[in-house]
C-alpha cells in the first residue's frame, strides 16, 4: 500500500466519511452534515446534477432515436442491465454496463446496479410501505436464522421523521402488516382498479387492496414537486417530485456548508487502526487516474449498496480482522437475500367501457401480506408475499379489425381495459446464499470481483406456487377474462432487493452489526445500507433503509459527542 | 425525431453506400454484431411507407406516411432485431415486391388500394398460421416484424400521437375514473 505523507493526514481529514450516495448514503450525508459534521461522501460513479444531467427528462417519444427501445446491439451487450424492468434508451446511462463491472455468478443471478451520484435511487420503484413487528419478530417466532435487534416501536418514529423529508403520497389503510405513516394525500386507483378492490375485499375479509405509497409528491414539499403524471420518473424528474440523493438529501447536505462530494472515487477498504481498534479512514482509488489516496476520519458510514458495501469489509482485513473487517463472527458475506418476483399474472376486463382516465400516474396497487398472518396459515411454506398490480386500457392493440380506416380508427381508441400483477415473496435467509471475494479475477482497479452463491430454496419456490395459484384466483373471481398467471422464471436479482450480507443481530458472535447498524468490535463504523437487514419481509425495503440509517447516524453523533467512539 | 434527424439516422445506417436487398440477399454477408448489417434503398424506404400508409391511412387525421413510418422502419429494423430477424425482415420486402407483382400484374406501388389491402390483409392471416406452428428457434414473420414497427412507428410519431391520439406532455394531475365518450381518442404513450 502507498507511502502516506503527513501532509496528506492533514488535509485529507474529515469528520465523518460516507461510502456512497445512494439512497443510504444520500440520508447519511444529509444527517451527519447538518448535525454539524464535516462530511466527505465518497461516490464511485460519476457526478450526477440535479436536472442538469437528466438529458431524457424531457424528450417526446419521437425524440427519442429509437423511441425508447433497445438495441440488438445493447441487448446482447447487456443481457444482464437490460433484463431489469427499467432499463430502456431513456434511462440506460443511469445503469452499469454488464461490460464495466463484471462479477461472477455462481449460480445465475442479475446484479442490477447504478454507479453514479445518485446510484440507483434516480432509478429506484418508490414504492415505500412501511414494516411491521410481524416482520421484524419473524425469525424470533421461527427461530430461524438470528433475531432482530430491534422492534417496530425502536423505528417508528425515524419512518416518521424520513417520511416528512421524502415526501410519501399514500392512504391511511389502518392495516397492521403496512403501518400508516406521514403520508400526502394517495393518488386515485382507477375504476379497474377499485372494481378489484372491491371483489377482492368482499370475498376474503382479510384481505386489502390500497394505492400504494410511494415516494412521489402530491403536494409542493420546499423546493420540490408536486408531480405532474408524466411517469417518466426513472429518467430523473425535473420537478424533483420524486425522492431521489439528488433532488432531495444532498442539496440538503450541500446547504450546510459541510459537504464534501467527491465522485469518480473507488473504495479499496476500510483503514483499521489496530491500536485505537478503529477505523482511521479509507483507501481510495481514483476511477480514471487509478491514482491511490487515503482519506481520514473517526466515523465512517458505509453505504455503498448491499454487495458492495459487504465487499468493502471483506477486502478490508488485517491481523485483527483476518477474514474482513469486524468479521469475527465469519457471517460476514452471508445471508443474501432478495425478493422472489418471478410470478406475473394479468387478464382483461370486459366492463368500464365507458370510463377512461387522465394523466399517468407513477404508482400502481399494493395487496399487502395476507399468508400467514391472522387466521391464515400456511402448511407449505412460512412468510408471505405481497402483490403489486395496475391497470390501464391497452392502445394500439387490436386483432379483429382489416387494415384501413376502421383500423387506424381502432388502434387510436382505447382498447380494453387489463391489469398486470406481480408477487413480492419474502425469501429466507440461508448461510449458504452469500457473496465472497474472488480469487482468480479483479477488477479494473485491482479489487477483487465479487462471486454471488445465490439460489431461491424450497421455501420460496413453494410460496411461489401460491403466489400464482392465489393470484389467479382473485382475477377470475373479480370476472377477469384471458387471465395469465406463471413462473417466468427470471433468475433473481431482479427483485433488485438485495438484503443481508452483514446483518444486525443481539450478539457478536452471530452478526456483523449491532441495533444501531454498528460493527461490532469497530465502533466508528457504521453500515445502513441493505446488508445490515437480518430478514428482508416482503415490502420495498428503500424506506426502511432510510429510516435506520437517520437513526443509526442519531446515534453515531451522540456517542460522538459522549466521547465514546 | 424530425425528417432531416430521421434521415441522418439512416445515412449512418447506410454508411454512405447504399446497397439494396436484393444485394443482401445474394450473398452479401452482415457484419458481426454491429447492428448496421441490413441496408435499405430509397425504393425500399417508399415500399414501407406504402404499406404502412395502407395499414394506416390518411383520414381526417394524418396517416402512416406523413408520420415518416417507413424512413422509421428502415433506421429501426437493421438495430432492433437480431440476425434472423433482420433477415426475415429483409427477406419479406422482397418477397412483398415479388409476390404482389405476380398477383396483380404490377408493383405495389403501381397498386390499387383496394389490391394492397386484399393483399397486406391476407399476410395479416399467414402471420397468424405461421405462428400456429412456429418454432421457438425459427425467425419471426416477417409481416409480424413490419407490422410491430409500422404500428411503433405511427404511435410513437409526432402526427400520430399528437393528431391521432391525444398527447399531454405534462398531465399535472391524475383522475383515475372519469367518463369515455365514444370516439374519444386514447392517450399517447
Amino acid at each position: 500500500m502507498p507511502y502516506i505523507n503527513n501532509k496528506m493526514t492533514k488535509t485529507n481529514s474529515y469528520d465523518a466519511i460516507v461510502i456512497g450516495s445512494g439512497i443510504t448514503g444520500g440520508w447519511a450525508a444529509k444527517e451527519l452534515c447538518e448535525k454539524g459534521l464535516k462530511t466527505l461522501v465518497l461516490e464511485r460513479g460519476r457526478n450526477v446534477d440535479h436536472v442538469k444531467d437528466y438529458p431524457t427528462a424531457l424528450k417526446d417519444p419521437w425524440e427519442l432515436p429509437h423511441r425508447g427501445r433497445i438495441t440488438q446491439k445493447v441487448l446482447e451487450d447487456n443481457p444482464i442491465a437490460s433484463s431489469c424492468y427499467a432499463f430502456n434508451e431513456s434511462t440506460e446511462h443511469f445503469f452499469v454496463k454488464d461490460q464495466e463491472h463484471p462479477y461472477v455468478q455462481v449460480k445465475p443471478f442479475h446484479w442490477i446496479r447504478g454507479y453514479q451520484v445518485g446510484g440507483k435511487s434516480l432509478t429506484w420503484g418508490r414504492w415505500t410501505q412501511r414494516w411491521s413487528d410481524l416482520d421484524f419478530e419473524a425469525n424470533a417466532r421461527e427461530g430461524i436464522a438470528v433475531d432482530w435487534p430491534i422492534r417496530y416501536k425502536d423505528i417508528e418514529p425515524w419512518y416518521s421523521y424520513v417520511e416528512k423529508f421524502v415526501g410519501i403520497s399514500g392512504n391511511r389503510d389502518g392495516l397492521p402488516q403496512i403501518p400508516d405513516g406521514e403520508f400526502q394525500p394517495p393518488m386515485e386507483m382507477n375504476c379497474l382498479e377499485k372494481h378489484l378492490k372491491k371483489r377482492i375485499e368482499e370475498t376474503y375479509p382479510d384481505r386489502n387492496l390500497v394505492i400504494s405509497r410511494t415516494a412521489n409528491l402530491t403536494q409542493r414539499t420546499g423546493n420540490r414537486g408536486p408531480c405532474q403524471y408524466r411517469d417518466l420518473c426513472a429518467r430523473g424528474c425535473p420537478y424533483g417530485a420524486y425522492f431521489s440523493s439528488n433532488s432531495s438529501t444532498l442539496p440538503a447536505a450541500e446547504a450546510t456548508g459541510n459537504l464534501t462530494l467527491k465522485p469518480d472515487s473507488v473504495v479499496h477498504s476500510i483503514i483499521y487502526d489496530e491500536q485505537t481498534q478503529k477505523a482511521k479512514g479509507v483507501r481510495v482509488i481514483d476511477a480514471h487516474t487509478k491514482k491511490i489516496s487515503e482519506y481520514y476520519s473517526n466515523l465512517v458510514f458505509v453505504n455503498a449498496g448491499t454487495i458492495n458495501s459487504t465487499m468493502i469489509l471483506l477486502n478490508s482485513a488485517s491481523s485483527r480482522f483476518p477474514d474482513g473487517l469486524g468479521n469475527h463472527s465469519g457471517v460476514l458475506g452471508h445471508y443474501l437475500m432478495d425478493h422472489n418476483y418471478r410470478a406475473s399474472l394479468g387478464g382483461f376486463h370486459e366492463g368500464f367501457k365507458d370510463r377512461y382516465y387522465y394523466g399517468r400516474r407513477p404508482t400502481g396497487v399494493y395487496l399487502p401480506r395476507f399468508r400467514n398472518f391472522g387466521e391464515d396459515l400456511q402448511d407449505e411454506y412460512l412468510r408471505g408475499f405481497a402483490f403489486a398490480a395496475g391497470a390501464s386500457r391497452t392502445t394500439g392493440y387490436v386483432t379483429d379489425q382489416p387494415f384501413g380506416g376502421g383500423y387506424k380508427e381502432a388502434l387510436t381508441r382505447p382498447g380494453e381495459w387489463n391489469l398486470w400483477m406481480t408477487g413480492m415473496g419474502e425469501c429466507l435467509p440461508y448461510h449458504d446464499n452469500k457473496i465472497s471475494l474472488s480469487k482468480e479475477k479483479t477488477d479494473e482497479w485491482g479489487i477483487p470481483q465479487v462471486e454471488i452463491d445465490f439460489e431461491f430454496k424450497e421455501n420460496e419456490l413453494n410460496m411461489l406456487k401460491d403466489i400464482v395459484n392465489s393470484g389467479q384466483e382473485m382475477l377470475e373471481n373479480a370476472g377477469f377474462k384471458d387471465i395469465y398467471a406463471y413462473d417466468t422464471n427470471q433468475p433473481p436479482g431482479l427483485g433488485i432487493h438485495e438484503m443481508g450480507t452483514a446483518r444486525m443481530g443481539r450478539d457478536p458472535k452471530t452478526s456483523v452489526l449491532n441495533g444501531y447498524n454498528q460493527v461490532w468490535g469497530v465502533k466508528n463504523v457504521f453500515i445502513t445500507d441493505g446488508a445490515c437487514m437480518t430478514s428482508n419481509a416482503c415490502q420495498n425495503p428503500s424506506l426502511t433503509y432510510m429510516a435506520l440509517t437517520a437513526r443509526a447516524v442519531d446515534y453515531a453523533v451522540s456517542e460522538l459527542k459522549k466521547g465514546n467512539l | 425525431m424530425n425528417r432531416r434527424e430521421a434521415l441522418k439516422t439512416v445515412a449512418v445506417i447506410l454508411g454512405g453506400s447504399v446497397i439494396s436487398a436484393p444485394v443482401f440477399l445474394s450473398g452479401c454477408r452482415p457484419e458481426e454484431g454491429t447492428g448496421r448489417s441490413v441496408y435499405f434503398a430509397p425504393d425500399d424506404i417508399r415500399l414501407l411507407d406504402e404499406i404502412s400508409e395502407t395499414m394506416i391511412p390518411e383520414t381526417d387525421t394524418p396517416g402512416a406516411k406523413t408520420a415518416e413510418v417507413g424512413v422509421f422502419m428502415a433506421g429501426m429494423a437493421p438495430v432492433l432485431y437480431d440476425e434472423k430477424n433482420r433477415e426475415s425482415f429483409v427477406a419479406g420486402l422482397a418477397a412483398i415486391r415479388n409476390n404482389f407483382q405476380a398477383e396483380y400484374g404490377h408493383s405495389f406501388l403501381n397498386g390499387e388500394n383496394s389490391e394492397r389491402l386484399d393483399f397486406l390483409n391476407n399476410l395479416d392471416q399467414e402471420v397468424e398460421s405461421y405462428n400456429q406452428q412456429k418454432k421457438e428457434d425459427e425467425p419471426e414473420h416477417y409481416f409480424r416484424l413490419m407490422k410491430e414497427l409500422a404500428l411503433l412507428g405511427f404511435l410513437t410519431s409526432e402526427a400520430g400521437s399528437t393528431q391521432a391520439l391525444r398527447y399531454v406532455q405534462t398531465p399535472g394531475r391524475y383522475d383515475g375514473c372519469i367518463p369515455y365518450r365514444d370516439g374519444d381518442k386514447a392517450w399517447a404513450v
